[in-house]
């Protein structure tokens, strides 16, 4: 192992209290190799993924000229039309007048005005495209959803990152990404929304889709922790019950097992 | 380095970052350039063996750098994909570990800012140091370091990551100063003050296990 780096006068040992990184074992949590793997592949298909393209800019691309002009004058044409045709057809109310002089009254009524029959009615083609937007966010993959969904959590937008994991799960129900934002929303859920019966759904959902799938222990300690929130602690010792048998090594494992003893009877 | 900078550094600007001593624990040579080659081409298989072999390196560092344990997944994985994604622009021409460890280390210092407030939810839980199986590394090792992280959780921010570049990936303080963007005797500050705080630390047994 080689001693510090040399030259900047600031050598004092610590090798005895950290050593330079290397492949080993920890400082990092034990994984498991098929965790490793499905974490290394996850990572691999959304960095192998053809980049999306580009946002469209908000400026779009103008129709040519012709066509703008045409669209224009289509356009005012209509409109006069249209206002010319509505103020024409309009059926013309009775009027009633009542004359000052105390003689009979008489009801005088206008009759409506005949006027030239309306031109044909115009078909008004709108000449732009339809809004691509939503459109566009509806396309968006599953990866990027979930990766915005990450970014949104990670400054605390909670609800704003508990709709795109929701988007992630409508979109793919089955994939590896929905897996993963069903835990998400549920850590979410429990955590900072205040939902713990979605909450335990959204665990529960992901234990069906993946059984024994690479963030199981979360799913299962947080179907615990959700059942905890609800106030149903028989329900939640099953659980833990079997979060320990199934993940007896999980770092969360001790903790478990101190929450099981608190709800054993004595 | 710019810590909000998540682009990989092109290997020109690596070439005299240090690794550590771990190369002679990966594959021969030839076997492991010609994964390389494969893998910056884009061949899946080889690029999936290689972080493989990599995915060590990158939790560990990761958790070197961050409080707690429970953004060292989401972080690696950010790392895992910078790195594919940054495998064209490495040219050979530095250590490969240590362009790993750089891209390593500006993936979650762009983590840590971006996630800036979140470390208070850190409960400093001692869980796992209770049982530890040995199935891949001497479980005193393992146990060791998890102490020692602990440790380094109790400390500040800055002072820790002064401390891992300095002693965890050799950097001296010149190039922390430079990396960091701040004043050569601020890094050998923190680097005095944050040796004491971990030597005190230890040997109080003041972990939050008690000592391993």
């Amino acid at each position: 192992m080689s001693p510090l780096p040399p030259g900047d006068g600031d050598e004092e040992p610590l090798d005895d209290l950290l050593r330079p990184l290397d492949e080993g074992s920890g400082p990092a949590r034990r994984l498991s190799r098929k965790r490793s793997s499905a974490l290394v592949q996850a990572a691999l298909d959304a960095a192998l993924q053809p980049v999306a393209p580009a946002p469209p800019s908000r400026r779009r691309k103008r129709p040519p000229v012709w066509l703008m002009a045409g669209a224009a004058l289509v356009f005012t044409g209509a409109a006069a039309a249209a206002v010319w045709r509505f103020s024409a057809s309009r059926p013309a109310t009775p009027v009633v007048l009542t004359p000052h002089v105390p003689e009979p009254t008489r009801i005088a009524t206008l009759e409506p005005v005949s006027l030239p029959s309306p031109p044909a009615p115009f078909v008004i083609e709108h000449p732009r495209p339809a809004r691509p937007v939503p459109a566009t966010r509806e396309q968006a993959r599953p990866e990027d959803l979930l990766r915005q969904a990450n970014a949104l959590r990670s400054e605390g937008k909670w609800t704003e990152a508990e709709g795109l994991y929701l988007r992630v799960i409508r979109a793919q129900p089955s994939s590896l990404a929905a897996y993963v934002a069903r835990v998400a929303s549920g850590a979410l859920r429990l955590e900072h929304l205040g939902d713990a019966r979605g909450a335990l759904r959204q665990f529960q959902d992901a234990q069906r889709s993946q059984p024994g799938g690479m963030l199981d222990p979360e799913a299962r300690h947080g179907e615990a922790e959700a059942y905890r929130a609800l106030g149903d602690t028989a329900a939640e010792a099953r659980a833990l019950d079997a979060f320990i048998a199934l993940h007896p090594d999980s770092p969360l494992g001790a903790t478990a097992r101190s929450r099981l003893r608190e709800l054993s009877p004595r | 380095m710019s810590p909000d900078d998540p682009i990989p550094p092109r290997a020109s600007s690596l070439s005299d970052m240090r690794s550590s001593g771990s190369h002679a624990t990966v594959a021969p040579r030839a076997a492991e350039d010609a994964r390389l080659a494969a893998a910056m081409q884009g061949q899946r298989d080889a690029t999936e063996s290689l972080l493989l072999d990599l995915l060590p390196r990158v939790r560990n560092l990761v958790r070197y750098l961050v409080r707690g344990d429970s953004d060292v997944e989401d972080i690696a994985q950010e790392s895992l994909i910078a790195l594919v994604r940054g495998l064209p622009t490495y040219r050979g021409d530095g250590r490969f570990h240590g362009w790993v460890d750089r891209v390593v280390v500006r993936t979650t210092f762009a983590w840590l800012k971006r996630s800036r407030g979140r470390e208070a939810r850190y409960s400093g839980d001692p869980v796992e140091l209770l049982a530890v199986p040995s199935d891949e590394a001497p479980a005193d090792e393992y146990v060791h370091r998890r102490h020692m992280v602990a440790l380094l959780d109790r400390l500040s921010t800055e002072q820790r990551h002064a401390l891992v570049l300095h002693h965890v990936l050799e950097l001296s303080v010149q190039e922390i100063s430079t990396e960091l963007g701040v004043p050569f005797e601020t890094v050998r500050s923190r680097l005095r003050l944050g040796r004491t705080a971990l030597r005190a630390l230890a040997a109080d047994g003041d972990g939050p296990e008690g000592g391993a």
